[in-house]
Formats: structure tokens, sequence, C-alpha cells
């Protein structure tokens, strides 16, 4: 059997397993393991793994992502969801589709303080879906924007894609974190006007009921949760910004921050806390039993030279790079639609970086290509991560809403992708400026 | 290969052998450019096509840190093994080249480290065998505020790799940081570090002038480079072409790294002057006085170095002799 | 098997519990070493004190992780299969599980050395690389735990 071969016979099994609700890790560590014996025997498969396994947890930069769990663990556990869902609703509860505005801006505010879209999606869902199911809002729209703006997660900083790919592409993660600044905000603009404009299209999507009015005192003092987070994500971010800290420090600063402002507001007992640390625990373990399990099956990839065929296709057909760059936005589609997308952006990235390098792409600009790309596999069926977390904690939407209302959402992402590629000051702006 | 992957074979119909070549550099780097990727194409014109060579960029084989234990399992088959990144492993005599000041260029390293493992580490590869050495361009300190003295380094926290360079910053007063090579750039932008050692042509690569705008030009060190292939590799081959690595290969691609360094060395530190005038920064060279304080705990260091060897059951005092010997005769001033 | 069950949950509590140590000291650390370094008194080494934190909660982490069925898996397709099918299935995943963490600890195990050792302070690794064999073997503990119900209501479905 031919080396090719073997390289597609580990794909295949891999996902094989992973469809047969093997757990993402072993799905890509058993066949990466058995590759590995197969071509190169028993003492080259055991330094690999003695490397791969020890490297990926006596690691400094991976010790962020943790920390920036714990930040959004806390903040949730502080009753920040709530609150922050019903300072949208006050300020643009009466516009059509405000509901749907509401979960978006919620969700951009959550994400600022949590690098985990999984996370996002689950805790403003559990309020949003209530709200807008009441309020008459047909469950794909209900769906859709609450998975949309749970993507924000990862755009948003902080966010442990960005960490990853950051990590995989030896780049600043302070400069990728910042990077996805201006992104984020227009990301959240764009997803509010999609609802605002699908509703013009079709005014079925709500129901007639009318909002009541609030009065300007409540608008305000509603601000209060939005004014802790934006305090702290001024913190944060603004530290590694200005110089004043790296992102590991402000990592560990942002989680302190939250554990002092969950104390402050008396919303921090040692049940709650430990139960914020507990899940921080658990999303580390999941977090990277995955990226070991990818890196095993990197190695054989790599081996394999299938990223040298795909490199090498490539530039025998002498493309331009925007056509190389819409093979890549394809692929990634692809993929997306069908795999995990920690385990993607590992298992790719490797791959496709050499072609990114001989093309001379920003590879700051690109994590925030890439991290676009994660969001639409979110949110895309079969495999969308954000859908089925959103159908785990509320049963009433079936998952074929979901993915009917969140495909709407994948023309704003598409549009930001495009806008970019023609612009890339759009994400490169803020990162240049530092210092 | 051990499990039985159907082989491929040449025009004429020999065997081919594929040789994974494990690169920590960039694919553009000038590394992969000028040394990689020239030597993979010489070695497989050389062996009509037997030897099939796949270079392997940006260390997609595995980091530098895992290199040795990499290239003895037989992970890949061949690839540069820092010593200093393997102070524990039976690598340890050669980081006596790590000794500050002692060794000041790709051509000296190449000379004088070869002969030291012929003398004393003939046997002790047996997984991986050693092919060829030589080193990075020297390195200097390069520093948000200007360093022109010992003085200077007072209180400074100063990055390096090398535990025997971190040793010689603490007795120099500076508080010694270790970093990986990606931090740099971050770390003195945010103030983690005030300075990091390093060599002209990998500042320039992560593009430290920006962050660093004075270069002390203190000629450090080198990192000595050895370059290693797998041992049962090497035997799997024909006689012949197993000669020909040894006599030939090996020996090239020590040639090319010192001939890649050296050209670079100057060309780097004249980027790096050029890069900084604008923002007031400068590229500082210290007087013979200057130089000598710097200096000055190379001796203790030497001492520390043959006690650290004696403690691991080295003959230290005979090894640091003979490489004073073979430093000497390089024309290198070793400090008395 | 309810002293099998008892010994395990033992383990998963000691675990997690070493995780969340772990975790809220390096909260602490990160932020009082930034703010110290912030000051002018960088603290020697703190970088590998993380590193070697994050070693350890790795460690704890992974059997937690499998006992509250958080690592992440796709049902989709087999959510819909009969049940038995589930059953065999899960069956598989908990024997594939089993033997990646045996041969990750089997690995760790005949290449645990004890001279390596940490650049700056000299902290050896073979502690932490041992405390690593155990967080698998708990891993693989916390699988057996659960092949053993699958089993079991294997028997039960077809009986
Ligand atoms: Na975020
Ligand atoms: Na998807």
């Amino acid at each position: 059997m031919g080396v090719e071969m073997v390289g597609v016979l580990v794909i295949l099994s891999v996902f094989l397993l992973m469809f047969l609700r093997v757990p993402i890790v072993i799905s890509m560590a058993i066949p990466g393991i058995l590759g590995l014996l197969y071509l190169k025997g028993e003492i080259p498969l055991y330094a690999a793994i003695d490397s791969v396994i020890w490297q990926h947890s006596y690691h400094y930069t991976l010790s962020t992502i943790p920390l920036f769990v714990l930040m959004g663990q806390l903040l949730y556990k502080a009753g920040f969801s709530d609150e922050l869902f019903t300072a949208f609703r006050n300020w643009f509860g009466r516009l059509k589709g405000g509901l749907g505005i509401a979960t978006i801006g919620a969700s951009a505010m959550f994400a600022s303080s949590s690098g985990s879209s999984l996370a996002t999606t689950g805790t403003i869902g559990v309020v949003a879906s209530k709200e807008m199911l009441k309020a008459g809002y047909a469950k794909s729209l209900t769906g859709g924007s609450i998975v949309a703006g749970g993507t924000l997660g990862i755009l948003i900083p902080p966010s442990t894609m960005f960490i990853i790919y950051g990590m995989v592409t030896e780049q600043s993660i302070g400069k990728l974190l910042i990077a996805g600044i201006i992104p984020g905000i227009l990301l959240t603009l764009f997803f509010m006007a999609t609802i605002y404009i699908s509703i013009m299209f079709n005014p079925k999507l709500i129901s007639d009921v009318q909002e009541p009015k609030v009065s300007w005192k409540v608008k305000f003092s509603s601000l209060k949760a939005n004014g802790w987070i934006l305090a702290l994500f001024t913190l944060v971010m603004g530290g590694i910004y200005v110089g004043a800290f790296t992102a590991t420090e402000a990592a560990g600063i942002g989680a302190l921050g939250a554990f002092l402002i969950a104390l402050i507001r008396r919303k921090l007992t040692f049940a709650n806390f430990t139960e914020a640390v507990f899940n921080t625990v658990k999303t580390t373990g999941f977090i990277f039993a995955i990226v070991m399990g990818a890196f095993l099956l990197n190695f054989v990839l790599t081996i394999t030279q299938v990223p040298n065929l795909l490199a090498d296709f490539l530039f025998a057909k002498s493309l331009s790079p925007t056509i190389i760059f819409l093979l890549i936005v394809i692929m990634y589609l692809i993929l997306g639609a069908i795999m995990d997308t920690l385990a993607m952006i590992v298992v790719t990235i490797p791959i496709i970086l050499p072609i990114l390098q001989l093309l001379e792409f920003d590879l700051i600009w690109f994590g925030v290509i890439i991290v676009l790309l994660v969001e639409m596999a979110l949110i895309s069926p079969p495999i969308g991560m954000n859908c089925f977390v959103l159908k785990g904690v509320v049963e009433e939407l079936e998952l074929s809403d979901i993915f009917k209302g969140s495909f709407l959402f994948m023309v704003p992402i598409l549009t930001l992708i495009t806008l970019l590629y023609i612009f890339p000051e759009i994400a490169l702006f803020l990162p240049n400026l530092v210092k | 290969a051990c499990g039985g992957v159907e082989s491929n074979t040449t025009d004429d119909g020999s065997k081919v052998y594929e040789l994974n070549l494990n690169v920590s550099a960039a694919p553009t780097s000038p590394f992969n450019v000028n040394v990689a990727e020239p030597w993979a194409e010489y070695v497989e014109k050389e062996t009509d096509g037997v030897v099939k060579v796949n270079v392997f960029p940006s260390a997609a084989l595995g980091s530098l840190a895992t290199s040795f234990d990499d290239v003895n399992a037989g992970v890949y088959e061949a690839g540069l093994v820092p010593p200093g990144l393997h102070v524990d492993t039976d690598l340890f005599p050669l980081t006596i080249a790590d000794t500050p000041f002692l060794v000041n260029s790709p051509e000296v390293a190449q000379k004088v480290v070869t002969q030291f493992v012929d003398q004393f580490m003939k046997d002790s590869f047996v997984e991986g065998t050693f092919m060829g050495v030589s080193s990075t361009d020297s390195y200097q300190i390069y520093s948000t505020n200007p360093i022109q003295s010992v003085e200077d380094l007072n209180n400074q926290k100063l990055s390096d790799s090398v535990a025997a360079r971190l040793e010689l910053f603490k007795q120099l007063g500076a508080v010694p940081v270790s970093l990986d090579n990606t931090a740099l750039y971050e770390s003195l932008e945010r103030g983690v570090v005030d300075s990091v050692a390093y060599t002209a042509v990998g500042a320039n690569g992560y593009k430290l002038s920006e962050v660093a705008p004075y270069m002390t030009k203190v000629d450090l060190a080198v990192s000595v480079l050895p370059f290693f292939i797998n041992t049962n590799f090497l035997d799997s081959l024909p006689e012949e072409i197993k000669q020909q690595f040894v006599d030939d290969f090996g020996p090239k691609y020590a040639d090319l790294m010192t001939e890649l360094y050296t050209s670079s060395a100057e060309e780097g530190i004249k980027i790096y002057e050029e890069a900084v005038k604008d923002k007031g920064g400068a590229v500082y060279e210290p007087t013979a006085e200057e130089m000598e304080e710097f200096k000055a705990p190379v001796k203790k260091q030497m001492e520390n170095w043959v006690n650290e060897a004696n403690k691991r059951g080295y003959n230290g005092q005979e090894m640091m002799d003979y490489f004073v010997e073979l430093l000497e005769s390089a024309g290198v001033q070793v400090p008395k | 098997m309810t002293i099998l069950d008892k010994i395990i949950g033992m383990i998963v509590n000691v675990n997690k519990w070493i995780s969340f140590g772990i975790l809220v000291l390096m909260m602490i650390f990160v932020g009082i070493a930034a703010l110290s370094r912030g000051l002018g008194y960088p603290i020697i080494g703190d970088v590998e004190f993380v590193q070697f934190g994050m070693v350890l909660l790795i460690v704890g982490s992974l059997a937690f992780t499998e006992d509250t069925n958080s690592h992440i898996a796709i049902g989709i397709v087999v959510d819909k299969f009969p049940k038995w099918i589930q059953t065999v299935l899960d069956i598989i995943s908990q024997m594939l599980t089993i033997g990646f963490c045996f041969v990750v600890a089997y690995v760790f195990f005949i290449k645990l050395n004890f001279v390596h050792a940490s650049t700056l302070l000299r902290i050896p690794f073979y502690p932490f690389k041992i405390l690593l064999i155990i967080g698998f073997v708990a891993w693989a503990l916390v699988a057996i735990k659960k092949l053993i119900y699958s089993i079991q209501s294997l028997k039960k479905s077809t009986v």
C-alpha cells in the first residue's frame, strides 16, 4: 500500500469513527496511532506520542484558554446573562424584530467576556429563547438568532479559537485577539441588520404583539451589567492593547477581575464558584484532549505528504492568489459542515500554512478569516455545534428549525469575509496600531 | 520504513529510499531556500534519485526541543539537534560550546566542534548518527534601552534560551528570563523583558528592530547546530550510498549552513542598524575595556561547566582543555 | 461493582479537586506575577510555574471530563439508531478510549527518564510525567466503568 493511500485511509477512518459517536479525540487519535505504527513502526510511534502529549501539556501560551474560560464562567455565575438580555430588550425591544436584535446584542456583550461560542450560545440561549418564543417569534428566527449570536463568542475577544490558531501558526495571540474587535462589532451589526431585513421580507417571522414602552430611567439603570462587562473588557483588552500585559497575563487578570466582580455583586456563593471552576475544568479537559488527538493525527497526515500533494496541486495550476483563497474558503465550508471546529483548525492549519506563507498572506488577517469560517461551521448542518448546544438547553426548538434559521446568518458572515478580502485593514487596523 | 510500506523504484528499477528532513524554519526562510532545499536536490542528484529527500519546513514533524529523541526513534530521518535544548541527554558534552564568548562564528563552530566530537563522542551516538555541525551567527543583545556596559545590564530583564548564557546574565547583574523564540517580539513590546539575546539573522526575521531599537554587538556565542541522521536509516542504505552520506552529504549540510550564516551575519547587523536608525536607535560596539567586563565571568563559567560535566561522569577538565586548545588553534582568544 | 464504582468515584473526585486547586492557584499566580512584573519585580521562572500548572490541570481534567460525558462526540447519526445498536457502538467507543489511554500511559511509562528538567528552575519533569500516567489511567478507569454498565445494559435488553 502506498503512503498516500495510508493517508486517505486514515482520514476516512477518522470520519467513520466520528459519525459512530466515538469521542472526537479518540476518532482522531486511534487512526493516527495505527497509521504511524504502520508507516514508521513502534519506536517512532512512542516518540511521537511522548512529544505530542508532553509538549501540549507543558505549554505556557495554552494556559490562556482555561483562564479565559474561567472568566466567562464566573461572569455567567454572577448572573449576567439575564441582565444583558433585559438591557438590550429595554433599548431595542420596540424595533421590528427587536427581541432578535436584543439577542444578538446580549450575545456580543457576553462574547466580550467569554472565549467560547458554545458557552455564549448556551448561556444567552436559555433566556433569549424563552422570551422570543413567548413573544411569538418563529422558531427558525429564534434559533437562528441565538446560534448566530453565539458564534460571536470566538470572534469578539477573548477567544479560544484565536489562541489555538495563534499557537499553531506562532502568531502573537495579543494581536489576534485585538484583530477580532472591529470585525466582531461589524458582524454584530450585520446580524442585527439581517434580522431586521428578513422581517421586512417576511413579516410572519414575528407576531404583532408590541413590546411595552420602557421609561428612560429603567433603560439606563438596566445598563449596569453591561457596564461591568465593558469595564472588565477594557481592562483586559486595553491592557493587551497598550502593552501593559501579555495575553496570558491578561487572561489571569480577567479571571481574577471576574471573580472580584462576582464577589462585589454578592452573587458568588461557594457552590457557584466551584461550579464555575469545574465547568472550566471540563472545558479544559475536552479542549486539550482534542488538541492532543489532532496533533497525533497531524503527524500521520504530514508524513503521508497529504499537505505537499495539496500545495503541489494548487501551485501546479499556477492559480492566482484570489482563486487559491477562494478554494481555501470552499474547503473550509465543506469541512466545517462535517467536522468539529477545534479539530478542524488544529488538523488543517499546519497543512495550509506553507501555502499561506508562500502566498505571503498576513497570518493575523487570515486568523480572522479562519475564525469567521469556523463561525459558519458552528451553524451549518449536519455538524453544527452551536445548534446542538441550543437544542441541548432548549427542548422545544427542533434541530431542523434551528438549522433552517441559521442558514440566513451565513450571508452576513460571507459578506464580512468578502469585505475582509477586499479591505484587510478591517482586521489589521487595530493590531497594526499597537505601539 | 518498518511497516511494510510498498516502496517506489527509480526509472532503472532500483529501490528508492525516502528521507524525511525536519526543518524548523518557514518555507520561505533563507535556511529553507539556501540550505534544506539545495541539500535535498544535491542528495537526489548525487544518488541518481535512489534517495528521495522530503523537506518538512515549519517544524512540521516536531519541535527542535524533542529533535534528538525524534531522530533517534526515527520519527523522521534527519534534522538539527541543538545541544542547548538537550542538556540532559548524551549531547551534554556539546554544551561546552554554549559557554559564552568562546565560539564566535559558524566557521569556528564547524571546525572545532567536529574535532571535539571525533575526540570524545565517537561512540556516544548509537540510534542517531552525527553527520556534521555548524552554527547560527553570533548572539547579540537587543534592548529597549541602550546597553553599553555591564552597569547598564543591572536589573534588566534579559531573555535567552540557553542555560549557560542565562547563568552569565545572572552573574552580570541582570534578571534572566527563559522565553520561547516566538514570544520574543511580544515580550519586548510588552515589557515582559527589557532585552533579549539572539542572532542578527533571527532578530531580523522576528522584526525585533520594531520593538528594541538598540543592539549591543557583544558576540556572546553561537548556537551550535549538529546535524543527525537516524542510524537505522543509514544502515538500510546500500553501502556505497551510506559512504556518500558520511563523506559528502553530512559535511555538505554543515557547509551550506556555515555559508549561509557567515554571509548573512554582517548583513544582518547592517539591516538592523538601518531599521532602527530613524527611531533614534543604534548598534553599539563596546570598547575593549567594556568587553573585558562582559567577559569577566567567563573563567568562572568554564569552571562551572567542568564541574557539571564531572558530576555527569565525564572528564570535564580534559574536555575543556582540549576544547580550549582547539579554539586557540582556530585563532580564538580564550579568556585566561 | 459498587466497590469499583466507589473507588473510581473517589479517584475522579481527587482528580477534579486537584484541577480545582491548580486552576484557582493559576488565576491568582498569573495575576500577581503580572502585577509584580509591572512594578519592576519579575518573578523568576513564572513561565515554568505556569507550564507545570498546566500539566497538573490537564492531568486532573481528563477523568473528570470523561466522567461527566464532556468529551465531545457527534451523535447526530447514531442517536436515531435502535437502542441496542447505540449500546454496541458505545461499547466500541469505550474500548477504543481505554486502548488509547493505556497506550499513552504505557508510552510515558517506558519513556520515563529521571534526568530531564526544566531550563531555568531545573525542576525535574518525571514527577509530572508520572502524574500524567496516573491521569490517563484514571481516564481509562472511568471508561472501564462505563463499559461495564454498557455490557450489563446490553445483556438486559437482549434477555
Ligand atoms: Na469572546
Ligand atoms: Na457545521
